[in-house]
């Protein structure tokens, strides 16, 4: 940097006066734009000064530095009325900090397009992925597996159930809109884009429910490996009767009411079974 | 004395980026005082002074990124002190303010003759031309011009309506061209 | 605190199985405040001691007592954890926070719901710490040491009645390690610390009384200089190697300590520490010996 070196320095007497207020508007001013330019009368003026109260205006600053600025997400759902506490329990949940929604997005992305382009299989495989999302979301957010410091979370006085909810909540408040929008821009009847959410409301229940026994992680893994033999067996008998008719088939009105029961039956048993959640790696 | 000034400034703020605490430090040591006097003038109360220097390290720590890497960081961190003070100053809790009075007192009446030198050197004859007009008048030249401040900050800083500080400026302006054409005592 | 006695944790022959593997055996154990040092080789069962006391894992048999509460109940285990902090021995955080962002997440979990309160409270132990510093950095720019102090300063929250600590001081260097004795005496004079330990020297510095843990059994359970004193005359400095030795080793001035039960030859018979005491309790025949003691 080549910068005008100073053609002359304040002595202390003057730099005295100035810190005092002794000084005239046009040599306070003329100082004033002198020490943004000379680093050796910076250093007088801090000669001059008394160190103390910048000790302690120090002492907050690094207070302030350390307490860090709340990200756009903790803002946001401050706005949602969540509790200061509840939001930084839900910003700790390993599947918000990841690069997850890129890859759900990704994911429904494909789907989407290939359901839009009207592929023989296209909404079939929209419906595929749009309920696996909030349980794969689920099985990532708590857990020994899942989260690092999940045995301190255990440990303290916390409600370990309370925290899944609401990490449970978060992941899916995110998961949710994501698929609804794609399913908005799918052909066919409206319906379809929001039925989906029963098979997955009871994927997610039934991953709680079977974390009381094993690791959520397996547990969503599981569910997943179910739903997709479960519309893989129902797309082989659409191709065998008429194509496309797969997706009505798994979510017409007769079948809906089975998954309302499996959420009802797996979030009663969830509900029964949650102390178990309050150990650490225990599964049994 | 030069050798204090190792790493450079720029250095430092670099170093924020890397989140290294002791590079504020440095900064804080070397620039603060300065600071400290400088807003002391723009405001009498020592609690939201300290307060404004506080806000200042913090937002120069979480946005070392909006320094664009040239000129002097001294003048980058007053930009940021001063408008720290500003804000400092328009919120609520800040009730109790006084308008800047830049002669708090009795001013040097007779001014050294080196002083006069140095007015001469960092401004030629703008400096006695500031010296003449009314305090007001120059309270509202010292915050826009030398400052930089918006016309709304000056507002705020001054505790004046905005629209004054329009007025007083361009009448500060007129009377400061007149003074200079007309080579005045 | 419990009025009834000054007894903080009280477990009576607590076992705990994975498996067909048992990894505390018929653990008889009462600890009151102050530090008690846990030492013992990996796979000993101490971090599995440690799970029980911290109450984030359930006895197979056995019966707890910890606050003069039951773990085992839902809502005694929730008042336990109100006073407890505790150090896993993984103590992992959540990707990208810093080391404030961590200690606050944790005083989150225990309830502060207050946010200056809280935020003033993890400042209180980060600095406890030494790191009130470097709170901005995010806990993956840190180092190990420097990690470890955090997570410990995580179960100093709420100035908890009990502490139960698995390795604190794991990598910090000796002048971390006194300052963070410092730290623990001073908690210890209300609170109940058990500090599970490699460094005999922390449990010589910190504790009276220090447990020994082998193969899932309590094998020593006392008072330290006694521990210390098991191990008069059966330490050694000799200039040659012995093979007969439980244990020898190098010492800095290029003699050899030996840790034996007779003296090797033209050895001269040496101050016994506490390391030599538990290398002889962990040697082959010191069974014997603990039978004597703890009967």
């Amino acid at each position: 940097m080549n910068r005008t070196q100073p053609t002359w320095h304040a002595d202390e007497s003057l730099l005295t006066a100035y810190l005092d207020g002794r000084t005239s508007a046009a040599v306070s001013a003329s100082v004033e734009q002198h020490l943004v330019r000379c680093g050796q009368c910076r250093s007088g003026v801090r000669q001059l000064s008394d160190p103390v109260p910048f000790q302690g205006i120090w002492d907050s600053i690094v207070t302030d530095i350390s307490a860090p600025a709340p990200t756009r997400l903790e803002v946001f759902l401050r706005h949602l009325g969540l509790a200061d506490r509840d939001v930084v329990l839900v910003r700790s949940t390993p599947a918000v900090q990841g690069a997850w929604v890129l890859g759900i997005l990704l994911c429904l992305l494909f789907a989407t397009i290939a359901a839009a382009s009207g592929a023989a299989y296209g909404s079939l495989l929209f419906l595929w992925t749009a309920p696996l999302v909030p349980v794969l979301a689920v099985a990532m957010s708590f857990g020994p597996h899942a989260d690092p410091s999940w045995e301190l979370a255990v440990a303290s006085p916390s409600s370990p159930v309370r925290l899944i909810l609401l990490r449970s909540g978060a992941v899916i408040a995110t998961a949710v809109p994501l698929s609804a929008l794609a399913g908005a821009v799918l052909p066919g009847s409206p319906w379809a884009s929001i039925a989906w959410l029963m098979p997955s409301l009871a994927g997610v229940a039934l991953t709680l429910a079977l974390a009381t026994w094993w690791p959520v992680t397996h547990a969503g893994a599981g569910v997943a490996l179910a739903w997709t033999a479960v519309s893989g067996a129902t797309a082989a008998d659409g191709y065998r009767s008429s194509v496309g008719s797969a997706t009505v088939e798994l979510l017409s009105a007769d079948v809906l009411p089975v998954y309302l029961v499996i959420a009802v039956v797996a979030g009663a048993v969830f509900a029964v079974r949650s102390d178990r959640l309050s150990h650490f790696g225990e599964f049994s | 004395m030069w050798h204090a000034d190792e790493p450079a400034d720029a250095e430092l703020v670099r170093a924020l980026h890397r989140g290294d605490v002791d590079a504020l430090r440095v900064l804080y040591d070397r620039h603060a005082p300065w600071l400290a006097a400088r807003l002391r003038r723009r405001c009498s109360d020592p609690d939201v002074v300290a307060d404004a220097l506080q806000d200042c390290f913090t937002s120069v720590w979480r946005s070392s990124g909006s320094w664009r890497g040239d000129g002097e960081v001294a003048a980058w961190l007053w930009g940021i002190a001063i408008r720290r003070l500003v804000s400092r100053l328009r919120s609520p809790g800040a009730t109790h303010r006084d308008p800047v009075r830049p002669e708090s007192g009795p001013s040097l009446a007779a001014e050294s003759a080196e002083e006069r030198v140095l007015v001469g050197i960092e401004y030629g004859d703008l400096g006695g031309a500031l010296e003449r007009l009314s305090p007001e008048m120059r309270a509202v030249v010292e915050a826009t011009v030398l400052d930089g401040l918006t016309s709304r900050e000056a507002a705020t800083l001054l505790g004046i309506p905005q629209n004054t500080v329009k007025t007083r400026l361009h009448r500060a302006k007129a009377q400061l061209r007149a003074d200079l054409a007309g080579g005045a005592p | 605190m419990s009025t009834i006695s000054s007894t903080s944790v009280m477990f009576t022959g607590v076992t705990r199985r994975y498996g067909n593997s048992t990894a505390l055996d018929h653990v008889d154990l009462s600890l009151q405040p102050g530090v008690t040092g846990l030492l013992g080789p990996n796979g000993a069962g101490k971090t599995t001691l440690l799970r029980l006391l911290g109450t984030v894992l359930a006895p197979t048999e056995g019966r707890c007592r910890i606050l003069g509460l039951d773990p085992g109940s839902h809502e005694d285990r929730t008042e336990i954890r109100r006073s407890l902090g505790y150090l896993p021995q993984e103590a992992g955080y959540p990707r990208g926070f810093t080391a404030f962002q961590f200690v606050d997440y944790v005083a989150a979990l225990k309830e502060w719901t207050d946010r200056s309160q809280r935020h003033a409270e993890v400042r209180r132990v980060l600095a406890l710490v030494g790191m009130e510093e470097l709170a901005g950095t995010k806990m993956r720019r840190l180092s190990g040491g420097q990690r470890r102090r955090v997570a410990l300063a995580q179960a100093f929250l709420g100035s908890p009645e009990l502490l139960v600590l698995d390795e604190p001081t794991n990598g910090l260097d000796p002048e971390q390690r006194a300052s963070l004795r410092g730290v623990l005496s001073d908690l210890a004079r209300r609170a109940t610390v058990l500090l599970a330990t490699h460094q005999t020297e922390d449990v010589a510095a910190l504790c009276e009384r220090v447990v020994v843990l082998d193969s899932g059994r309590v094998r020593y359970d006392g008072p330290v200089r006694e521990l210390v004193a098991q191990a008069a005359g059966r330490v050694w400095l000799a200039d040659e190697e012995s093979p007969s030795a439980l244990s020898s080793w190098r010492v800095g001035t290029g003699r050899y300590r030996h840790v034996a039960h007779e003296a090797p030859l033209g050895a001269e018979l040496a101050e016994p520490t506490l390391e030599d005491a538990y290398l002889l309790l962990r040697g082959g025949q010191a069974d014997d010996a603990v039978a004597g003691m703890t009967a």
